[in-house]
This record gives structure tokens, sequence and C-alpha cells, in this order.
């Protein structure tokens, strides 16, 4: 087994070497923007008999596979249009496509129904190394089975058996890499494109709900209502309503309906005067806020910038954002904050005590 | 004893020195440029803004008072209610200086400053009525761009709220009623002035007209004024813009009093008092008159515009009369959601 440091070798030396073991039927670890991965030759059966050892139990879950272009893709797969929008608009990227396979790789990489995982890595060297082969290889996380997810190579290497060692020939180390999470999959063999696992990258889901409120208390209701679905998973992201409406459509009422579901009955008024308002709240027993803000008097996104906004989009928090789309851009940008879960909330058609409300989760 | 005030809690940087309850020194930024259009209006977005300004307006604050820091006993400043990252600024700032100068900090609720605005004396000593004639308990208004609140003063430094806006503060509810009507941004003091050439004729809903508590809730008028307007089928001339905008502030006005009126009428008080921004308005001013010759109390205004708005003076003079409470602290935080009747210390 040898270790190359990516800091010592240039790339052209470790790519040479990767192909020489590969081409051996050995096992290559190597970093990813998501995890370190293990590689074998997807196409040789020897090379999937080391790696199905190497990983252990694995109840003939499937393998995905690593190409390095969408045109070296569609040699092993049977693209539909979801799988090609997809290739396209975000790879490459943290994110499996599974598809119908080809079956050209090893069998045992598919699924029992046939489809295959395909990945295209956003890592040059990776890339690097498929073209130079020119064969897929194998992208599943270099771990053994139900071992912790790797992040540097002594999360591998420590405690490995020396039978499980020998079968590896090439360790391709870049340090520690950052904590993201593994890749999303997205079955796109289905009649629905079906999110399998959610990793790392978030899909835009634009499903628009509408809803007439007939009342001050039923917008604030929704308010609670919406809160009340995300609450279990706050942890995990920020929060975050857009609020859209004319003067009068009752934002305000949405945000103390917010407040209300995070255990704040009082004090929530209208910020239009300070621009932001602080409410600390207890969720599991972890301090966190929810900001109201309201960005009516503001000029221009400096103004917001100045308000401290990233430091309010922290994991954990809430945020209620009136008037947002006056700064349509800027909030869009925030979408790609990958701990934001964003809510637009739009108050329209209003006659007397009856309006439209409609919300739509947007992921990114 | 000689206090420097300093209040940064959302647009305007201020600084102000006090002697006692006499007013030195006022400084509001917003105010020394000159070619703003009615005082400070833009917002200039908190942090940077009172970063920029806070050097100059404190000391322009000493050197219009005509003394140095080393004379002065303690600095007071506004920890809250406000934007939090505005008030930072200033209290950054206010221990920047009691290190420097070795002074006191004497934390002070911007609220209450406005609440005892009128206690202030002008350069000469002149007063509308000495602290030590007051008998409590009192009834003290607040109407801002921020707050609306009616508050029972036990005594000096013992408030409590005795009920509050749910949503909009009145000042508020005039700016947006303004924006909608198309007369821009802050339009309170546009609405009030066209008020004054027109009658109140049109009929619009008084907000918890029904309940019996003395809260306030000014976003019901927003949607009536919006029906209104919309189902408003004559042209809309400049005689019905003054009529409408006496209306509105008839009924801003009325919504007000009605409960203010209720609360005098439950409760032995023994002065009126009222303070923020709004008090400017001179249907208020009359209307709360009213109401204290009604109930035979006397009622303090006070005098200078400059007290009414966000500025420091009332923050100097509310610690001026707090010193003997003995809260001073070196290791004051910010208090973004303080109200009156909590205690921080």
């Amino acid at each position: 087994m040898k270790i190359l440091d990516v800091k010592n070798y240039s790339q052209k030396q470790i790519v040479a070497e990767a192909k020489k073991v590969l081409e051996n039927d050995l096992l290559v670890v190597y970093p990813t923007e998501t995890c370190y991965g293990i590689a074998a030759d997807a196409q040789s059966a020897k090379g999937v008999d080391n790696l199905i050892i190497y990983k252990g139990d694995r109840r003939k879950k499937p393998i995905s596979v690593a190409v390095s272009s969408l045109f070296m893709a569609k040699m092993y797969a049977d693209f539909n249009p979801e799988a090609e929008k997809i290739f396209t608009n975000f790879l490459p990227g943290p994110i499996t496509v599974v598809m119908k396979g080809k079956h050209l790789v090893d069998s045992r990489l598919e699924s029992e129904e046939g489809t295959l995982g395909l990945r295209l890595p956003d890592y040059p060297l990776v890339l690097a190394i498929i073209d130079e082969f020119g064969r897929p290889i194998t992208a599943t996380s270099a771990n053994v089975s139900h071992g912790k997810t790797p992040y540097s190579i002594e999360d591998i290497l420590d405690n490995l058996p020396r039978a499980k060692k020998n079968l590896i020939g090439l360790v391709i180390n870049a340090g520690f890499l950052p904590k993201r999470k593994p890749s999303t999959i997205i079955d796109t063999s289905r009649k629905l494109p079906l999110i399998v696992r959610q990793g790392e990258f978030k899909f835009k889901k634009n499903d628009t709900v509408v809803i007439n409120s007939q009342s001050e208390k039923e917008t604030q209701a929704l308010g609670k209502k919406l809160v009340k679905i995300n609450k279990n998973q706050l942890a995990d992201f920020c929060l975050v309503f857009l609020l859209s409406g004319e003067l009068g459509a009752g934002k305000t009422r949405f945000a103390q309906g917010v407040g209300m579901a995070l255990g704040l009955n009082k004090g929530i008024k209208s910020p239009t005067y300070v621009y932001c308002q602080e409410h600390p709240f207890l969720d599991k027993k972890c301090y966190r806020c929810f900001f109201h803000l309201d960005v009516w008097r503001l000029e221009n996104e400096a103004d917001l910038l100045q308000l401290d906004f990233k430091r309010m989009l922290a994991r954990g928090n809430v945020l209620v954002v009136e008037w947002a789309d006056r700064f349509p851009q800027f909030f869009q940008k925030l979408g790609e904050n990958h701990q934001a879960k964003i809510i637009k909330v739009n108050i329209q058609n209003i006659k007397n005590n009856t309006r439209t409300i409609s919300y739509a989760y947007s992921w990114h | 004893m000689l206090i420097l005030g300093i209040d940064t809690s959302c647009d305007e940087t201020s600084a102000a020195v006090s002697r006692n309850q006499m007013i030195l020194s006022n400084v509001i930024y917003s105010q020394i440029e000159e070619h703003r259009p009615w005082g400070g209006v833009k917002p200039d977005v908190a942090k940077n803004a009172h970063l920029t300004h806070i050097d100059e307006v404190v000391t322009k604050a000493l050197r219009r008072a005509k003394i140095k820091p080393d004379d002065l006993d303690a600095v007071a400043v506004t920890l809250g209610p406000g934007l939090a990252i505005a008030l930072e600024v200033g209290i950054a700032y206010a221990k920047k200086l009691a290190k420097n100068y070795n002074l006191k900090i004497i934390p002070v609720n911007h609220l209450e400053g406005h609440l005892l605005s009128f206690l202030a004396k002008n350069a000469k000593g002149r007063c509308l009525v000495d602290v030590i004639q007051l008998v409590f308990p009192a009834a003290g208004l607040l109407v801002s761009g921020g707050h609306t609140e009616i508050i029972e003063i036990k005594k000096i430094g013992q408030y409590q709220i005795i009920g509050e806006t749910l949503d909009d503060a009145a000042g508020e509810a005039f700016d947006k009623i303004a924006k909608m009507l198309g007369l821009g941004y802050p339009g309170g003091p546009v609405i009030s002035f066209f008020a004054g050439r027109g009658q109140p004729i049109y009929q619009l809903p008084i907000p918890m007209l029904k309940r019996n508590d003395y809260n306030f809730s000014f976003s019901g008028l927003k949607t009536a004024v919006k029906n209104f307007l919309s189902n408003y089928q004559q042209e809309k001339n400049q005689q019905f813009m003054v009529d409408f905008c006496a209306s509105v502030e008839h009924t801003i006005v009325q919504s007000i009093a009605i409960k203010l009126d209720l609360y005098l009428k439950n409760h032995s008080l023994n002065f009126l008092t009222a303070g923020g921004g709004v008090v400017n308005n001179l249907l208020l001013r009359k209307t709360l008159r009213f109401l204290a010759r009604k109930y035979k109390i006397p009622i303090y205004l006070p005098q200078d515009k400059k007290l009414l708005s966000d500025n420091a003076a009332m923050i100097a003079l509310a610690a001026s009369l707090h010193q003997e409470d003995n809260c001073f602290l070196k290791s004051a935080d910010r208090v973004p959601a303080w109200r009156l009747d909590e205690k921080i210390l």
C-alpha cells in the first residue's frame, strides 16, 4: 500500500500511479468534495470482488459509479429527460443520479432492478484519474460497511485489519476534508424523481400551496402551523420566512403566529421602526433567536448586510422578513446558503377580511 | 452631577450633557446636516452610520456644554429597547469613555427617557415642574414610531405597562397610511399638516373599541384605509386629501384618547405626561390637554421639540434622576427588547 500526499506529488504522478493500481485490480482511496471514496475498476470482476471484500457486509446494496463527463455517463446508463436536466444543471457536484443501467459495469454494482447510480465528482483530480483510466470507477465511501464516514485517511486506516489493508493499492492523501454530508441520491428511474438520501445538496422544490385566509386569526394560525411542521429539524438549519404583500396585508399577524409556535406569546409587534427585533426562545434546552425583520425602510442591500444579516442565519434561528420582495436578488442569493430553509409567503388579493396566501418551500 | 448621555437606539446618533436635570447640550446627528428635509428622516442604517458619527456627536455635545471629559461624573447610555447592533455601538463607546476617564456607567431604558423628558430644565434652569413637587402615581403616554404604550408611573424608576399596541405603533400607522396616500415616507408630519386644513368627514373604524383593556391595535386601520381607498369612486382631489388626512388623524388620536380616558376614569392618578415623536401632533396635544382638564389633573408635555424625538438629553436626564438607585454597572450589555416594567439588574 502506497500513500501519496497531494502536496508532495504532482497530479500527473498521482494519476499515473492510480491508473497502475486500478489496472492491477487493487483499490484506490481518493478524496472527493464530500468524503474519501474508494475506487475499483467498475468493469473488472476481480476489482469489484476486492471492493466487496473490503467493504464487508453489503446486503446486495448497489454501489454507485463515478464518471468524468456526461458523454461517458451516457455510455453506461439510459438517460431520461429528468436525469439529463440534473446532469446539465447541477453536475459536477455532490449528487448521485440513479438511472436505468446499460449493464456494462459489473452486475453487483447495479441494483436488483437494474438501476445504476452515477456520480460526477466536483474534484479535478478524480476526474483526471477517470479520464486517464478510461473506465468508470466505483464511488462508494472509503469506510468499511457501518463504519464512520471518512474525512481523513486516519479515519480509514486506523484499526483496519491487515487483510483489508492489503487490498488497497494506493491512498491519495489530501489531509482533512471539510465535513460535508454524503452526496444526495436522486432516483430518476421512477415516474417522479425521488430523493433517496438527502445529502449536502438540496434540490429546489417549488410546490406552491395556496390557501384563503378569512381573518387575521387564520393568517396567524398559518404562521404557527408552518413553524410547527419544521420545528423538529430546527437544529439543522435556519428557518427563513420571506413575506411579501401590500401594506395592511397581515404580515405582522403572520409573524405573531410564528412567534406563538416558538412559545413567544407576547411582544411581537411591527419592527418597521427598529428594522429588526430579536426574541430569544428556548428549543430543546438550547437558546435560539427569533429575528423579526422589516426591510420596508431600507434603501439598498448594503443596509441589509449592515444589520448583521449573516449572523442571524445561524442554525436553529428563525427569521421572518417582511417586505422581502423589495430585495429579490439578495434573498435569491441567500438561497445558496446551505443552512437555510426558505419559505416564501405571499399575501394577496386583499378584499375586506379575506386574503389569498400562497407559500412555497424553496430548497437549494 | 454632570452626566453625558449617549443614545444610539435606532436611526439617530445622539449625545447630550446634563447637570442634574438641566440640559446643557443636546446633539442629534441628523440635525447636524442642515440640508436634510425634515430633520434626519432617511434611515441611515445603524452600525456603520453610528460608528462614523458618534465621535463627532459626543465631541460636539461636550463643546456646546463647555466642559471637558474629565469634568464628567458619569456616562449614561441606552441599553434598549432598540436595534441590537445600533445599541452596541453606543454601549461600546460609553464603556470606552468610562474606562478612559474613570466614569460610572448608568444604563437607561430609552422609553424611560421619553417618559421623563418633561422634567428637563433649560439652560437657565427653568422647568415645567420640579421633580420634588411630583406626586405619584401618575399616567404616562408614549407614542412614537416604534411604541404606543400607556404607563403607570408608580414612582421614578418604577413603572407598569397598562396598555400597549399589539401590532403597529401609532407613529408607524401615520407613516404607513401616508405612504398609501402617496405622501411619501415618513408621512406622519405631512398628514398632520394636511389634516389642519380639512374636516374629519370620513368614517373610519376606531380599533379595539369593544375591548375593555387598554391595548391598542392599528393594523386593522391600515386595512380599513386600504378598503376605503379602493372603494372610493370619486376623484381624489385636494379637498378629498385634506379631509381624508383629517379623518385619519382624528381616528388615530381618538383611539389613543379613548383608552387613555378609560384608564384615567378607572384609576386615580395625579398628573398626566406624554413623550415620543407623535406628541408633536397638535390634535393629540389638544386632546391630552382636554383629558387632563376633564379629570382635573395637571399635564406636563415636553416643550422642546428636540426632546420628543429620539435624543440623548432625555437619557442623561433619566440617569440623573436615577443616581440614588445605585444602578451603576460596568458590564453593561444591550437589551434590545427591554420592557419598561422589567428590571435588568
